[in-house]
């Protein structure tokens, strides 16, 4: 492997289950070393499916993947060697101690040295010495991320790897990740929320249907910044009086509720509705979905499924 | 092969062995120690005589003035049946090859490392080969101890003999873990798996037993396809093991895990 050649590399990668349902259909994605790449997508979307056959734990209906230029069927012992892996579903030895899961993993690849280990434990606050049945959904997600970090591989590949975190381990595992990265290592990191990857990705891409709609920077996605408000008022409102605020969009009136796309200040919003005896607003962050159609051009009215999930959202 | 997962395997199972084989090796050890009179055996060896082939086939005696010895009764009582419930013991040791782990979502986690499925096939079915071996063992220890602590039976009886008829059952019982391997490999569908191999043990035994009453019937000529016809405990006793057949059915096991390795290798791995 050249410096130049991605670290993860797909072509029109497919998978189909039971010869009908799609699960993965043509990905061709390129992940370069030392990146963060997020992986996002809502659940069902082919996230798991894309991870799986990175691992070889699935084999593709059609296309191919290459990880370190490494084709992944023939070589996935060496590609194991050099990837931490953290499944969305941790599931273990039941009657074996987290220790002696750990031991089995540094056997397995040939690791000595347990130091790094015993300081991820000590750094995610995590008691190695119960027996992995009596572990809380949130123990095994850290004992999954001790085994994918403890042998420092070169390729992280996360599925949903916070969930099950608390907010203060949270903060832990962003650093561990920034940190990873820092170390010349790459994180492969699936998740179904947005906020939760923003902060520490490079890049992200969009998954839905089985299908990768988008890949970004994420800084330049800020730039697509914008909110759902809904205004409940006593009377009902006219569309006269919101037709003048400046950045609303897509503005739809119900008697007494205004909804509308807001990008930038609240402040024109404020004074268009100052007349009415306001009883509610609010505020809605934009889906992922959202921001990249919006990013690329698109109306997010176009898409039912995000208009949908909109709707369900406000009624919230 | 760098022989972790055989490490592990052994370290994880050696227990369910020991207590296999103190169970099994306590069901021979009171066979042995509840031994009735010469009398009695020749009174219970005139009843079965008046049964039908068949159900004389079933309970694995063939040749009557062989059963009326104490050597023939023991035969009888340990080797006909230990087979079968052998073959829960082998099933289960294929099941923990592939389809145990692959179930409760393990499979994952264990092919994050890096080793290969044809090295998780090979190295676990290594490992259970040896511990059915141990449970053997086991069972051969309880034989001499029901024969030192009963003198006069153990006059009648050829030791070395009994051990060869034990050590013979390792094959049949190994086939049956091959055979369990092979499906487990190639289906990721552990309730058709169980099926199937229950009616490859049911239907090689009945095979066996009424194909060997019925010779020159298509039962009869069918009758090697049955597992159980490659191990007479009787003939053992009398002095010929049968190399031959023990032979035929390790061969088989390896082919059995080998297909199970190239299924295994070739399908998607189940969550």
């Amino acid at each position: 492997m050249t410096l130049h050649t991605p670290l993860i590399q797909t072509d029109l990668l497919t998978k189909v289950y039971g010869g009908r349902k799609k699960a993965l259909d043509g990905l061709s994605l390129t992940i370069e070393r030392g990146e963060i790449f997020g992986y996002l997508g809502p659940n069902g979307a082919g996230k798991t499916t894309t991870i799986r056959l990175l691992l070889d734990l699935i084999r593709p209906t059609r296309g191919s993947a290459r990880v370190f230029g490494l084709p992944v069927i023939t070589e996935s012992k060496a590609i194991r060697a050099r990837v931490g892996y953290l499944p969305a579903e941790l599931n273990l030895w039941q009657r074996y101690t987290a220790q002696q899961v750990i031991d089995y993993a540094a056997r397995a690849r040939g690791l000595r040295d347990l130091s790094f280990a015993n300081q991820l434990a000590a750094r995610l606050e995590f008691d190695l010495s119960k027996k992995i049945k009596n572990y809380s959904t949130g123990n095994k997600r850290k004992l999954g991320l001790i085994l994918a970090l403890m042998h420092k591989p070169d390729l992280l590949i996360l599925d949903e790897p916070s969930s099950g975190l608390d907010p203060l381990m949270q903060q832990t595992f962003n650093q561990l990740m920034v940190e990873a990265r820092a170390n010349g290592q790459t994180v492969f990191l699936s998740s179904h929320v947005l906020s939760e990857v923003q902060t520490i990705c490079d890049r992200v891409g969009i998954l839905r249907d089985g299908q990768l709609k988008a890949v970004e920077r994420v800084d330049r996605l800020t730039h697509a910044d914008f909110k759902w408000v809904t205004v409940q008022a006593r009377a009902p409102i006219s569309a006269e009086a919101l037709s003048s605020v400046a950045g609303a969009s897509l503005v739809t009136i119900d008697g007494t509720t205004a909804r509308m796309r807001l990008s930038g200040d609240f402040d024109p919003l404020l004074r268009a509705i100052s007349p009415y005896y306001v009883q509610d607003v609010r505020v809605q962050e934009p889906t992922l979905e959202e921001i990249f159609l919006t990013f690329y051009g698109g109306d997010p009215r176009d898409n039912a499924a995000v208009s949908d999930a909109t709707a369900a959202k406000a009624g919230e | 092969m760098n022989g972790v997962i055989f490490r592990e395997t052994i370290k994880r199972s050696w227990r369910g062995a020991l207590w296999w084989g103190l169970g099994l090796g306590l069901l021979a050890w009171v066979q042995i120690v509840a031994v009735p009179s010469v009398e009695s055996i020749q009174q219970i060896t005139e009843v079965m005589e008046s049964m039908p082939p068949v159900m004389l086939q079933m309970f694995g005696a063939s040749d009557m003035a062989f059963m009326a010895t104490v050597e023939g009764y023991l035969a009888l009582q340990i080797f006909a049946f230990l087979p079968l419930i052998l073959a829960i013991y082998g099933a289960a040791c294929g099941m923990n090859i592939v389809a145990n782990e692959e179930e409760r979502g393990i499979m994952d986690s264990l092919l994050s490392f890096p080793v290969t499925r044809t090295q998780i096939v090979r190295e676990k079915a290594l490992a259970y080969a040896l511990l059915i071996v141990a449970v053997l063992v086991q069972v051969f220890i309880w034989i001499v101890i029901g024969l030192v602590m009963t003198p006069e039976i153990a006059a009648q009886v050829n030791v070395a003999e009994m051990g060869l008829a034990t050590m013979g059952m390792i094959p049949i019982t190994w086939i049956v873990m091959g055979f369990t391997a092979l499906l487990t490999g190639l289906l990721r569908n552990r309730g058709l798996a169980t099926t199937l191999i229950a009616v490859f043990v049911l239907a090689s035994y009945f095979l066996n037993t009424l194909g060997s009453t019925t010779t020159g019937s298509i039962l009869g000529t069918l009758r090697p396809l049955s597992y159980f016809s490659y191990f007479d405990s009787q003939a053992i006793l009398q002095g010929g093991l049968g190399v031959a057949g023990m032979l035929v059915l390790t061969a088989a096991t390896v082919i059995f895990v080998a297909g199970g390795m190239v299924g295994f290798q070739r399908r998607d791995v189940g969550v």
